[in-house]
């Protein structure tokens, strides 16, 4: 008796506390590929569109893209022009561009894609007003070389710009940093410019503004509704260079794009999706706003300004 | 003239002569039989006399003869003897020809209380709840959560019925002629004989003499065990309408369509942030240190506040006062003992109780050699106990002291690691090694702290007080380490995924209340208060999601520390006319945090009303705010959740609730209630998804709403006379919720635990007096859950149309747009209570099986990746697996009782 009951209490807590899962069928219904745009466009500049199909969470790899398909855009019913398709290089995916429209401000844009197989797709989206800049300045800047060669440069800039009160606007603001790379010419002692490239400013994750309203943050900028703060913004960012690489730091770049809603959204769900931890701490992936019928993606119109600061370092 | 005087004359004539024979019967010689036992049968037998006695038999009934029988007396003083100390007295009739007996008109005049307290007669324990009632007033009260009682009473001879459930009723017949003390011990019904002739059963018990709430029978608690055998006083909460719970109760309970952390759990006054071992699976309360559960879903008294949805209050044992008792118990994987007794009989008492889960060990050896033959190393461990503590001391008629304690410890950790190399030969003959590393630690540890020291007094007949110092506190440390990632070993090009996280909370409450009752005479009775209370709350939360072959999770350094005040006095008058119970309650709440105050005012109102003796109906508003909230994190609920303070703009959350019930009973026994409610919640918190963790928690929620309404059946047998009882309830419920756009958008979706139906059946059968079954049944539609369904690549979020393979964004969908299957589980159990010869020492077996029919009932859905070499290419196959809680475990539980049979 002493024995079985030894053996069943041991059964019980081998199941209890060890079998806890099992594979299944999938509980969810796998829903067909869908057609996925992707395109954000500006004013005067032909209109790009990206289109490949989406797959279901069991399949691994990268979403091909979607080649032959009819892409046309339109105001209200009137065809403006189909979008023909350029095949992709190592450096860009493929893609369908017009060849002659270019958008402009204020006027509402549909574009409908379709596919043999796929449900055909529809979006609508319009580029908003732009709003300048007004005041972009340096205030300090320090510096510190640091053990492995880099430099970091703490630089303290103020930005202004106008928003209209009437109305909700919403912003991504960016900040680019130019960083020069130079090379020594023989043994000279002497350098030349090289070549220069670019990168984002990461935003500092705590300052002046009302966080509460600035509804992301990556190195991509954040995503501002109205103006939150008071008189022009003080920020305190932070760029590195790296002196082993004979880099120098060049110009400082803002760029204040005005967004339609539709960009507004998709940006802000995909850097919290990004954002999303998948520690069992953590909530479900958010899900991400989306305005293409049927499909998935973004049609989104965007305007923009930009400022350039000559960094007095 | 003549005629005139001759009227006169008859009629004095006929006065004295009156007079006269009335004077000759009350001198008559009489003797009352020694088989007479009651004052009834001696009147019965002077009638049987001729003597001419007028008298209701309801008024002379329930006193025993105190006359010395057998013995000749005149009838005067036979009936003055008889009549000494019941209230009544005697008259003659008008006439003068019969002697009429009738209650005293003086003391029938006189206004009185009666106070005292209402105990367990075997242990000293005093009852919570208990009834008491005069059915000839139609008028009663319950005694409050120290077992004291006060009452109005009108002056003469009263009966009073006093019950109890698990309690013989009890039944005297009382004198009452000035303010009056009246102890009254009852006997648990365990030592009664078999059949029990009940005298309150075919009718409810006036409005206001219940508690507003459900009480938990613990002696069905004792019969349906959990998964190993383990008695958890909460087990059987989801059997109850209006509430649900997570599979297998994990993730706690959901009152009507709020969150967990919307309830309020009090274990003796004192509240507990984190009622749950195991994750939930069973709750920290050792069922043999427990006297008493209480479940408030609505007409909340205002004594109770600081949260949104429900009130479960929970009361140890004080410790027997007068013999020492010693048990012993133990399950599957765990053991436990009590001891109490007197440290001076009747004057003070202690209780202490342990509870500790050697399974644990068992748990690492059997975890190691599972995952060996798995292909992974690693062990899982779990350590987990608990201890209750109490002392209560007499300090005179008045005054009583407690001083109790509790702590409990859950600490758990478990790792994997899978480490393994593999050769893709493509179809040009080159060879490809991979390594694939997949290594998990996961470690949760949560210690709860609780003390309190109370001092009842009394300070007079009708004023009944309580004073409190307690401290609670939860400690919570956690970290998750998650690495799976795919090496190309010549080309060194690595994927995959690495992700730590840490955190760590606290939260400490240190407090002061005052609780009064005031008998205002008149049915009508005024409670109230103070609570004083200060937090702290500690957070720390780190993650990092970096690759790294040899992952270590880091400390973790910042940490947020709030330290807010609340202050909340309450007041609730309770009027009763009549069949109508009316309450009106106000509790405001003053909360100080980071030099923001909010002031809150909740209102409580109920209304009764008992339309025949055996139907009634309720009507409930209920304003409830909640200054704490609790952020869960995970889908599931772990006792890794948050505990936040309300600040600045985080408001506290607010509901308001409007509920209806009736209750019919339709037969011994038998009762049927019918109830509807409707709740909204405002200023709720959640985490927003996808917020940036490192920095300080208000920055990473939404802000939102929800609603909530539904209708609830139960019928019920209570146990009795029969050998059935049990209940079946029916939830037909809806809630859903609304955040701001961080959360789906800003659209409406449906509560994680919004289950529309609900069904809870619950049975048990008596075979003999000591062996019984039970059964439980439910089923309830599945819980609400998200799903990534498909995925499409997106190139670096500003910039479209850069290559990058890496940028795969989820389609999720709507949130909780998924449902899972329908959640259900059966559970059957026998239950012995076994002598030994001479019955002082019982054993105390349950035998049965949980989850009889083995479903799995999942917790949720999860993608696992399985790489292999397939046509010359590197494949990775993904594949859903369900994680599950518990499948079929057998029910054995023995316990050991050294003095008597257990309650």
């Amino acid at each position: 008796m002493r024995t079985s009951l030894r053996i069943l209490a041991l059964f019980g807590l081998v199941v209890l506390l060890l079998r806890c899962w099992e594979e299944i069928d999938s509980p969810i219904p796998i829903p067909d590929p869908k057609l996925v745009l992707i395109s954000n466009f500006f004013p005067n500049e032909l209109v790009s569109v990206e289109l490949h199909a989406s797959q279901s969470v069991l399949e691994g790899g990268r979403p091909q893209p979607v080649e032959d398909a009819e892409v046309e855009i339109l105001v209200g019913n009137q065809i403006v022009e189909q979008l023909v398709f350029v095949p992709g290089t190592p450096s860009r995916l493929p893609y369908y561009t017009t060849q002659t429209f270019k958008p402009r401000v204020g006027i509402e844009y549909t574009i409908h894609a379709a596919k043999d197989g796929y449900v055909p797709i529809t979006a609508v989206s319009a580029i908003p007003d732009p709003v300048p800049i007004t005041f972009f300045q340096q205030l300090s800047s320090t510096s510190q070389l640091m053990e492995d060669g880099t430099r970091v440069y703490d630089l303290g800039i103020a930005i202004d710009y106008e928003d209209p009160a009437t109305r909700n606007t919403y912003y991504h603001f960016r900040l680019v940093q130019e960083v020069e790379v130079w090379r020594e010419i023989g043994n000279t002692g002497q350098y030349t410019l090289d070549f220069r490239y670019f990168k984002p400013v990461e935003f500092p994750r705590s300052g002046p503004i009302d966080w509460e309203v600035v509804l992301a943050n990556s190195g991509s900028g954040v995503l501002i509704t109205d103006k939150p703060f008071e008189g022009p913004l003080s920020l305190a960012v932070s760029s590195t260079i790296d002196e082993n690489q004979h880099e120098r730091l060049g110009r400082l770049f803002a760029e204040l794009r005005v967004v339609s809603r539709e960009y507004f959204n998709f940006q802000n769900d995909i850097i919290r999706q990004t954002n999303n931890n998948p520690g069992p701490f953590d909530d479900d992936a958010p899900s991400v706003d989306n305005n293409v019928d049927n499909g998935l993606g973004v049609f989104a119109g965007y305007n923009y300004a930009r400022d350039t600061l000559n960094l007095d370092i | 003239m003549e005629r005139l005087l001759l009227l006169c004359c008859l009629l004095f004539g006929s006065f004295a002569g009156a007079a006269v024979q009335a004077q000759s019967i009350l001198d008559e010689e009489v003797r009352i039989r020694r088989t007479d036992k009651t004052l009834s049968e001696a009147l019965q037998h002077l009638v049987n006399l001729d003597i001419p006695l007028s008298f209701r038999e309801d008024q002379v009934t329930g006193f025993n003869l105190t006359i010395d029988a057998g013995r000749s007396l005149s009838l005067r003083n036979c009936l003055e003897q008889l009549l000494t100390e019941t209230g009544l007295k005697y008259e003659l009739s008008p006439s003068g020809r019969r002697i009429i007996i009738l209650p005293d008109p003086e003391l029938l005049g006189l206004e009185l209380t009666l106070y005292g307290h209402i105990t367990d007669a075997r242990s000293g324990e005093r009852l919570l709840g208990a009834n008491i009632y005069s059915p000839d007033l139609q008028q009663g009260t319950m005694s409050n959560f120290y077992g004291f009682y006060s009452m109005d009473i009108r002056g003469g001879a009263r009966e009073l019925i006093v019950s109890y459930t698990g309690y013989a009723p009890f039944s005297t017949k009382l004198v009452f002629d000035e303010d009056s003390v009246l102890d009254i011990a009852l006997q648990p019904d365990a030592t009664l004989p078999e059949v029990i002739v009940l005298p309150v059963i075919d009718s409810l018990l006036p409005v206001g003499v219940e508690a507003p709430g459900d009480y938990i029978d613990l002696e069905d608690v004792e019969r349906l065990p959990g998964p190993g055998g383990e008695v958890d006083p909460l087990r059987n909460l989801g059997l109850f309408p209006g509430i649900t719970t997570g599979p297998d109760g994990l993730g706690g309970f959901f009152i009507r369509g709020s969150d967990a952390g919307h309830n309020l759990v009090l274990l003796d006054g004192v509240p507990v942030f984190n009622f749950g071992h195991a994750a939930g699976l069973f709750s920290i309360f050792n069922a043999q240190a427990i006297r008493r559960v209480d479940l408030h879903k609505e007409a909340i008294p205002a004594r109770f506040g600081g949260r949104l949805a429900g009130v479960l209050d929970i009361h140890t044992r004080d410790g027997n006062l007068y013999h020492n008792q010693f048990k012993l118990g133990t399950s599957i994987g765990s053991s436990r003992f009590t001891a109490e007794g007197p440290l001076i009989p009747g004057e003070s008492s202690f209780l202490i109780t342990g509870r500790y889960f050697w399974g644990g060990q068992l748990v690492r050896y059997f975890s190691e050699r599972y995952k060996n033959r798995r292909g992974r190393e690693g062990r899982m461990r779990y350590q987990l106990y608990d201890v209750n503590f109490k002392l209560n001391q007499k300090l005179g008629a008045r005054d009583r002291l407690y001083f109790s304690f509790f702590r409990g410890l859950d600490d758990y950790d478990n790792t994997s690691r899978h480490d393994t190399t593999f050769n893709v030969i493509n179809t040009a003959g080159a060879i490809f090694r991979y390594n694939i590393l997949q290594e998990k630690r996961e470690s949760v540890a949560w210690e709860n702290t609780l003390g309190t020291v109370r001092w009842n007094h009394i300070f007079n007949d009708r004023f009944f007080g309580n004073f409190t110092f307690s401290l609670s506190n939860l400690d919570v440390d956690a970290a998750f380490v998650r690495q799976d990632s795919l090496r190309e070993e010549i080309g060194g090009a690595e994927t995959g995924t690495y992700y730590f996280e840490t955190l760590g909370s606290s939260v400490r409450q240190l407090g002061f209340a005052f609780d009064g009752q005031y008998n205002l005479g008149g049915n009508e009775k005024l409670d109230f208060g103070l609570r004083v209370n200060q937090y702290r709350f500690t957070t720390s939360l780190n993650n990092e999601d970096e690759l790294n072959e040899n992952p270590v999770g880091p400390d973790f350094s910042t940490s947020t520390i709030e330290q807010p005040i609340e202050i909340a006095p309450y007041a609730s008058l309770e009027l009763r006319r009549n069949r109508w119970l009316f309450s009106a309650g106000l509790r405001s709440q003053l909360w100080w945090s980071r030099g923001a105050t909010n002031l809150s005012f909740e209102p409580r109102l109920m209304v009764s009303n008992q339309l025949s003796p055996r139907l009634d109906w309720r009507l409930a508003f209920d304003v409830n705010s909640q200054p704490i909230h609790r952020l869960s994190s995970s889908t599931i609920g772990l006792p890794t959740d948050l505990w936040v303070p309300s600040r600045g703009d985080f408001k506290p959350a607010r509901s308001n609730q409007l509920s209806l019930r009736g209750r019919w009973l339709w037969a011994d026994n038998w009762r049927l209630e019918v109830g509807g409610y409707w709740r909204e919640m405002t200023h709720l918190l959640a985490y927003a998804p996808g917020s940036e963790r490192n920095s300080d928690w208000a920055e990473n929620v939404s802000i939102g709403s929800g609603q909530a309404k539904g209708i609830e059946v139960l019928i019920a047998r209570r146990r009795g006379e029969g050998r059935l009882s049990g209940w079946l309830s029916y939830t037909l419920a809806d809630s859903d919720r609304t955040f701001d756009l961080a959360i789906n958008a800003g659209k409406t979706f449906p509560f994680r635990y919004d289950r529309t139906h609900n069904l809870g059946l619950a049975l048990f059968y008596k075979l003999s007096d000591r062996i019984s079954f039970s059964t439980s049944w439910r089923i309830a539609s599945g819980a609400a859950y998200s799903f990534n369904i498909a995925s499409f690549n997106l190139p670096e979020p500003s910039e479209a149309f850069l290559n990058d393979p890496d940028n795969i964004i989820l389609e999720t969908g709507a949130r909780n747009r998924f449902r899972l299957p329908a959640d259900h589980r059966l559970d059957l159990n026998f239950h012995f209570d076994l002598p030994n010869h001479n019955q002082r020492i019982w054993h105390r077996f349950n035998i049965g099986v949980y989850n009889a029919y083995n479903r799995r009932n999942p917790l949720f859905y999860d993608l696992f990746t399985d790489y292999s070499s397939r046509n010359g290419a590197l494949a990775a196959d993904r594949y859903f697996v369900q994680v599950f809680l518990a499948p079929l475990i057998p029910i054995i539980s023995y316990e050991l009782n050294l003095d008597g049979r257990p309650q």
